[in-house]
C-alpha cells in the first residue's frame, strides 16, 4: 500500500509538471527550448539528472559493488567534461540559438544534408538507447510491485511519454529537476539505515575491506582499465545532443556557467551517495549473483516500506529524467530536423503539435522493439556505454571543430560524422573491446577525416564562419542574448 | 577503520573532487564577472 501511494504521488506530481508545459507552450521554442529562458538551478538540475541514468543506480552501483572504490575516479570525468564544455564550446556555440544540434550544424557547416545525417544517427542511438532505459523501467517496476517486466515497461513509458509529448522542454526541465531532487534525498536518507545496520560508517569499511581486500585498493580496477573508462566515458559525455541543447535553453553565458556549478555539485553529490550504499549492500548482502541486483535488494530487504520506496522512485526518477530528455532530442531530430526539413513552412502551432507526434512515434518504437525481443540478454550498462560511444565518436569532432577550427568545412564535418559511426561500429563487431573502448577508433577516425577532407576541400563561406568566430573581442555573455532567431 | 585508514583511492576521491569542484567556481565567478563589467557597455545584452 505504501510502495503505490508512494508511487502514484510521484506520477501525478510529474504529470502535473507535464501539464504546466502544456500550458505554457506556445510555439516550437517554447517545445524543444522551453523558450529559452531557464535559470541555473533548474537547467543546471536538468542537465545533471539527464547524465545520471537509471545506469547509476543499476550498472554502476553494480560495477562499484563488484570491484570496489577505485571505480569511483571514473567520476571526475563528468566535472572536466561539463567544465570543457562550458569555457570551450558554450561561448561560439550559443552565439546563434537554436534548438538543436543538427540545427548548429546545419547552419556552421552551411549543410542540410549534414543535419539531417545528425539527425538520423541520434533518431538511431537514441531508439538504441531508450530501449536500455525501458528495460530497466521493466526491472525496477518488478522490484518495487512483483508486475511483470513488461507491464512495468509499458508504464514507465507511458508516463513518461505523456508528460514529454504535452509539456515539451517546460515539463522535462522541471521533472527532471524534481527528479533529481528525489534521486538525491532518496539516496541520503537511504545512507543512515544502511549505515546503522553495519554498525556506522568505520565499521561498515571494515567490513568491507575485510570482505574483499581489494575494495579500498587499485587493484579492484587496474589504473590502465580506469584510465581507458574514462577516455571512453569522457570521449562520450563532452558533446551530448541532449546536454548541448540545454545550453540553448538557458538564458545567457553566465547562467549556463552557474548551471554547470549546480551540475558539477550535484553529480559528485549523487555519485558519492550511491558508491556508499554499493559499500553497505557489499555488507549486508555479500553473495548477490550479479551488480545489478544490489540498489532493488538493497530497497526491498534492508530498509522500510517508505525509504524503500522512496530510494526505488529515486532509480526510476533517474530513468525517467533520461528518457524524457532523449525522447525529446530524439523527437526533435525525427519532427524538427528531418520533417521540418521536408515541410518547412509550417505555422507555430502545426510545429508544435508535429514535434508531440514525433516524440510518441521515438517513445513507442524502442518500447515495441523491447517487447518484441530486442535487446534480450543485453545488459543496461553495455547499451549505455555503447550509446556514449557512439555520440563522442560521431559528434564530438564537428562540433569542437566547428567552435575552434574556422577550416573545418562542410565536407569534413560530413565525413567526420559517417567516419565516426563507421569506426565505433566497425570496433564493437570486430576489435578488442576489452582492451580499447569502440569510442577512441571512433574518435581517432572522426579527427583524422575532419582535418584531411577540410583541408582538401574549399574553405567555408564568411557567412557560415563569421557568425561565430567574428570579433573575438566581443562579450562572450551576449552570445545568447544576441540572437534570438534561427529556430 | 576511517576514510584515511582505507587509503588514497578513498580520501584522495573525496579531496580532488572538492579541489577541482572549489576551482571550477573560482572559475565561474571570475568570468560572470568579467562578462559582467564588459556587458554594461554592451547593447546586445538590452536585448533581453
Amino acid at each position: 500500500m505504501t510502495q503505490w501511494a508512494v508511487l502514484i504521488s510521484f506520477f501525478v506530481v510529474t504529470l502535473a509538471l507535464g501539464y504546466l508545459g502544456l500550458r505554457v507552450t506556445k510555439n516550437d521554442q517554447d517545445f524543444y527550448i522551453a523558450g529559452g529562458n531557464l535559470g541555473w538551478a533548474v537547467g543546471g538540475a536538468s542537465i545533471a539528472a539527464t547524465q545520471m541514468s537509471s545506469g547509476l543506480f543499476i550498472g554502476t552501483i553494480g560495477i562499484m559493488y563488484a570491484v570496489g572504490w577505485s571505480f569511483a575516479w571514473v567520476v571526475f570525468v563528468f566535472p572536466v567534461a561539463y567544465w570543457l564544455m562550458v569555457a570551450v564550446i558554450a561561448p561560439r556555440f550559443t552565439r546563434q540559438r537554436k534548438v538543436s544540434l543538427p540545427d548548429f550544424l546545419e547552419t556552421r557547416y552551411y549543410s542540410r544534408v549534414a543535419r539531417v545525417i545528425a539527425a538520423l544517427i541520434i533518431l538511431i542511438a537514441f531508439v538504441v538507447y531508450i530501449s536500455a532505459q525501458v528495460i530497466a523501467g521493466g526491472l525496477i517496476a518488478n522490484a518495487l510491485f512483483g508486475v511483470s517486466v513488461n507491464s512495468g515497461m509499458i508504464g514507465f513509458t507511458a508516463v513518461v511519454l505523456a508528460y514529454t509529448a504535452i509539456g515539451g522542454m517546460v515539463a522535462v526541465v522541471y521533472t527532471d529537476f524534481l527528479q533529481m531532487m528525489i534521486m538525491v534525498v532518496g539516496a541520503a536518507v537511504a545512507i543512515p539505515m544502511v549505515l546503522g545496520q553495519t554498525g556506522g560508517l568505520n565499521s561498515m569499511l571494515a567490513l568491507v575491506d575485510s570482505a574483499n581486500p581489494v575494495t579500498f585498493t587499485w587493484e579492484g580496477m587496474a589504473p590502465s582499465l580506469l584510465l581507458t573508462l574514462s577516455l571512453a566515458f569522457f570521449l562520450g559525455a563532452v558533446a551530448r545532443p541532449e546536454q548541448l541543447v540545454r545550453f540553448y535553453a538557458m538564458k545567457d553565458m553566465p547562467t549556463i556557467r552557474k548551471g554547470i556549478a549546480f551540475v558539477i555539485i550535484l553529480v559528485g553529490l549523487a555519485h558519492t551517495l550511491v558508491f556508499v550504499l554499493a559499500l553497505g549492500t557489499r555488507v549486508l548482502f555479500p553473495a548477490l549473483s550479479t551488480g545489478d541486483q544490489a540498489m532493488p535488494v538493497l530497497a526491498v530487504h534492508a530498509l522500510p516500506a517508505f525509504l524503500g520506496t522512496l530510494l526505488l522512485v529515486a532509480v526510476a526518477s533517474a530513468m525517467m529524467s533520461t528518457v524524457s530528455s532523449v525522447l525529446l532530442v530524439a523527437g526533435t531530430a525525427l519532427s524538427h530536423d528531418i520533417y521540418g526539413v521536408l515541410r518547412p513552412s509550417m505555422s507555430p502551432e502545426r510545429r508544435v503539435l508535429i514535434g508531440r507526434i514525433g516524440t510518441v512515434i521515438v517513445g513507442l518504437v524502442p518500447m515495441i522493439m523491447v517487447l518484441t525481443g530486442f535487446g534480450a540478454g543485453e545488459l543496461v550498462q553495455f547499451i549505455v556505454a555503447l550509446f556514449s560511444a557512439l555520440m563522442g565518436a560521431v559528434f564530438l569532432v564537428p562540433v569542437v571543430a566547428g567552435v575552434l577550427w574556422r577550416r573545418a568545412t562542410r565536407e569534413g564535418a560530413i565525413v567526420a560524422m559517417l567516419g565516426g559511426l563507421v569506426g565505433t561500429v566497425a570496433w564493437r563487431l570486430w576489435g578488442d573491446t576489452d582492451a580499447i573502448d569502440p569510442v577512441v577508433p571512433g574518435f581517432a577516425a572522426s579527427l583524422i577525416l575532419m582535418i584531411a577532407v577540410s583541408l582538401f576541400t574549399a574553405p567555408p563561406p564568411a557567412s557560415a564562419v563569421e557568425p561565430y568566430f567574428a570579433d573575438p573581442d566581443e562579450d562572450e555573455s551576449a552570445s545568447l542574448a544576441r540572437a534570438g532567431s534561427g529556430a | 577503520m576511517s576514510i584515511f585508514d582505507a587509503g588514497f583511492a578513498v580520501w584522495g576521491y573525496f579531496v580532488i573532487y572538492i579541489a577541482l569542484t572549489i576551482a571550477y567556481l573560482i572559475w565561474m565567478v571570475s568570468r560572470n564577472r568579467k562578462d559582467t563589467q564588459r556587458g554594461a557597455t554592451s547593447p546586445d545584452r538590452e536585448n533581453r
